[in-house]
């Protein structure tokens, strides 16, 4: 109560100065001239749907005052006001009434035409307890990151969090304003394409930010990145009063545009009207770290920047100071981590961090069985907790935070390239040409490491295009031709490297349209689809070469094979070398067993060679390729260069 | 595939389940002591169903129905509700003798110094965290028993 009213009572002081009196007369120019600025048209969230036509992107009725309020600002903004006109007896203004429902709105009028004193707010029992849980003086972004073990969180997903106050102690105390859809189908179908079609209604929710830092950090591992912003006292009090009103704001709830991230921005930039933050982003395609990065475009509204390392980066980052042999003894205790078998730690003396890194383990490991286990695993490690208690208390060595990879400096998520490419088929015909490239997203493993998982890859909409002259070597006869070279709808890279701390699959899968280079015509084009799964390995600690062993699956669709389709399977072998943060080299090579569903089957080998390094300050990368492909009739190389920029 | 399917469009799906389902399944003092049996997803399902399609009349929802340590006026009910919700880091924290979740309760304890608050609770955690009984009741039992008997923090416990 104390602080919020702190906060309100500085605020209170300029508005009261400027109160005058009498209520100014209102015209109806007036009203017109409130109803269509800024201000309102993003408190009610009102799109711009033609000429002199609107419409809230919040669609439930009693986000408004009147039905037809969902596409009028005016008549939205003139019942709000007659209201506060007619009703000015304080007895009948209660937790019901506009002015406690729609606080922001009320506090934006009443600046305008000065009807009551601020203090009416006391009226408003309800929404005077949240204030006083919420208590907001500050607010922050916050992101999550990807997580390698988890593609569902490939995107990441951001949230505002209001803090009662910076300090570190008292953070978990504060509340994450939450964005999500309210999900009502478990089928993997229905739930793709409602929510692609906005048929999922999202809301808003507060929760305890204690609950955030449980399930990001700890069950799903994922690193917090926070934004603190530089919001004005004025602004956060606005800030409050608006979440409040958010409760009633249904809106629908679109995977890739309407998501979580695009309503964060809009409720900032509703509270800050002088924001545009939808400039900067892609607004058919919100990925959340260009959201994030928004706000680091807009000048001075981030302040600082903060870090919540997940349990797996606490994890890794202690397991590099152990020895072999400490490694080794600490995933032996692990397995006879229990009251039964028993270790008797008052014979060992362990050091007080080897222990600590054990308990990080320990919980790392079962992280997955936490919430439905949690007495039972407890009760497991009671014996390294006790003896844990037992140790003098050792303050973790402070590491200072490190930008270097922070999410926000990752490369933008769309990408156009042109460049050419050269083809040789046995000797026979040769083809060269443009080869224009476009990718909607959003990031592969050749791509900079900067700012993403380096194992992780996710593509949508991968297309080249090639502007073919294709000469014949014999008779040197030309032609020209468009080729469709590849369109790849979606693929996704997990590796997950085998080392002392886990041992999971890699794999990857990708389908959509290639030029199949194996027929004798090769402008033909195939549909496919394609899942490599095996293992990978990092040679050395600081990831710069990752080996991989895949067995790769591919199946192809077209009406030139004999059953209309074939398939293929191969052991691959390759590694990715990362020389720099922004550059990359892969290699891959894999001899293909093809066949198409009669007796007969095929050998291929494939082989490439990609190379891409990233120039940061010019959002721009280039990248080299080199093919080779053998089968029984065909020899084929390519080379290929490329500029790539991305926005 | 199904993992595809949620992937291919998983554009920062916000859980908003999982606050309703770690750790506090309907919320409230009594049944604070989480029943999970279940994943946590359909303990999720199930606790925001409650609460679904446009019943809030006005004012935001919290997420977590009413397991909100920010709230309650006893300090004993506001150390059981945070340790529902947090009850293996508190487990580790209180072992450790430091750690966020120990200066959380001991601001909710009123405690002036959360670095005596923690070394106390180290020093008495076999007493406060029994191998016998884990029960959030239980730790929260013992942990003020341990306040009283030594004094701290006993500015006016709730």
């Amino acid at each position: 109560m104390r602080l919020f009213f702190l906060v309100f009572i500085k605020f209170f002081f300029v508005v009261n100065l400027s109160l005058i009196s009498n209520a100014l007369a209102q015209s109806k120019d007036d009203d017109h001239q409130l109803a269509f600025s800024k201000e309102w048209l993003r408190l009610l969230y009102y799109e711009k749907k033609g000429l002199n036509k609107y419409k809230s992107e919040v669609f439930s009725q009693k986000f408004f005052l009147k039905k037809q309020g969902l596409k009028d600002p005016l008549i939205e903004l003139q019942s709000f006001i007659e209201i506060l006109k007619t009703k000015s007896d304080d007895s009948q203004i209660n937790d019901e009434h506009p002015i406690c429902r729609f606080p922001a709105r009320f506090f934006w009028i009443n600046q305008k035409l000065k009807l009551f004193p601020m203090n009416i707010f006391s009226k408003c029992l309800k929404m005077n307890e949240f204030m006083n849980r919420l208590q907001g003086q500050s607010a922050s972004m916050v992101f999550s990151s990807y997580f390698v073990n988890n593609p569902s969180s490939a995107f990441g997903h951001t949230f505002l969090k209001i803090n009662k106050d910076e300090s570190n102690d008292l953070d978990l105390l504060n509340y994450g304003i939450n964005y999500a859809a309210t999900v009502d189908t478990k089928n993997a179908f229905f739930y793709a394409l409602k929510g692609l079609l906005g048929f999922f209604p999202g809301e808003f929710t507060a929760t305890p930010f204690y609950y955030k830092v449980r399930e990001y950090n700890d069950y799903e591992s994922r690193d917090l990145w926070e934004y603190q912003l530089n919001l004005s006292a004025a602004e956060m009090l606005f800030l409050n009063l608006h979440i409040w009103e958010l409760g009633s704001a249904w809106s629908k709830y679109y995977f890739l545009d309407k998501n979580c991230s695009y309503w964060a921005i809009r409720v900032l930039e509703a509270i800050k009207p002088d924001l545009n933050l939808a400039d900067y982003f892609s607004s058919t395609f919100v990925v959340p770290i260009e959201t994030v990065k928004s706000l680091l475009k807009s000048k001075d509204l981030v302040k600082n920047i903060r870090y919540r390392p997940s349990l797996r980066q606490q994890l890794l980052d202690r397991f590099n100071l152990l020895n072999t042999s400490e490694i080794k003894t600490l995933t032996s205790l692990t397995k006879d981590l229990n009251v039964e078998k028993g270790i008797n730690w008052k014979d060992k003396t362990f050091d007080p961090h080897f222990l600590k890194t054990l308990l990080l383990y320990f919980d790392y490991t079962n992280a997955d069985d936490y919430v439905a286990n949690e007495d039972a695993l407890l009760k497991k490690k009671q014996p390294l907790l006790l003896a844990l208690s037992q140790t003098k208390s050792t303050p973790d060595p402070v590491k200072p935070l490190d930008l270097k990879n922070a999410p926000h400096l990752s490369h933008p998520p769309r990408r156009f390239g042109l460049g050419y490419k050269t083809q040789n088929f046995n000797d026979v015909y040769k083809q060269g040409g443009l080869n224009l490239k476009y990718k909607l997203g959003f990031h592969d493993i050749l791509d900079s490491n900067r700012g993403f998982n380096p194992h992780l890859g996710l593509n949508y909409l991968d297309t080249s295009i090639l502007l073919n002259e294709r000469q014949s070597l014999t008779d040197s006869s030309k032609d020209n031709e468009i080729i469709l070279n590849y369109l790849h709808i979606l693929s996704v890279e997990s590796f997950t490297p085998i080392n002392k701390l886990e041992s999971k699959f890699s794999w990857r899968f990708k389908m959509g349209l290639d030029s199949e280079q194996y027929l004798k015509d090769w402008t033909k084009t195939v549909g496919f689809i394609n899942f490599d799964s095996g293992v990978s390995k990092s040679l050395f600690k600081d990831d710069s070469w990752l080996l991989y062993f895949f067995v790769s699956n591919t199946l192809e669709v077209n009406g030139r094979f004999k059953n209309k389709a074939r398939y293929g399977v191969a052991p691959l072998f390759g590694f990715k070398y990362n020389m720099r943060q922004d550059t990359n080299l892969v290699f891959e090579t894999k001899p293909l067993f093809v066949t198409d569903f009669s007796n007969a089957f095929e050998n291929i080998i494939q082989t490439s060679v990609r190379f891409q390094n990233y120039f940061e300050s010019l959002s721009s990368s280039i990248s080299l390729d080199a093919d080779y492909l053998k089968s029984k009739d065909l020899e084929s190389t390519s080379l290929g260069v490329n500029l790539n920029y991305y926005f | 595939m199904k993992i595809i399917a949620a992937l291919t469009l998983m554009l920062c799906f916000g859980i908003k389940t999982f606050a309703a389902g770690y750790g506090a399944a309907g919320c409230g003092i009594g049944s604070i002591i989480f029943e999970g049996k279940n994943q946590w997803f359909e303990q999720g399902m199930a606790a925001t169903t409650n609460a679904l399609f446009f019943n809030q009349t006005f004012g935001i929802t919290f997420g977590s129905l009413n397991c909100d340590a920010n709230k309650l006026a006893l300090k004993s009910d506001r150390a059981k509700v945070f340790i529902a919700a947090n009850k293996n880091a508190v487990v580790n924290e209180l072992a450790l003798g430091q750690g966020e979740t120990v200066s959380v309760l001991a601001h909710i304890y009123n405690c002036k110094s959360a670095t005596e608050f923690a070394d106390l609770m180290k020093s008495n955690y076999s007493n406060v965290v029994s191998s016998r009984e884990l029960s959030t009741e239980q730790i929260v039992k013992n942990m003020d028993a341990v306040l009283q008997s030594s004094k701290m923090c006993q500015a006016d416990l709730g």
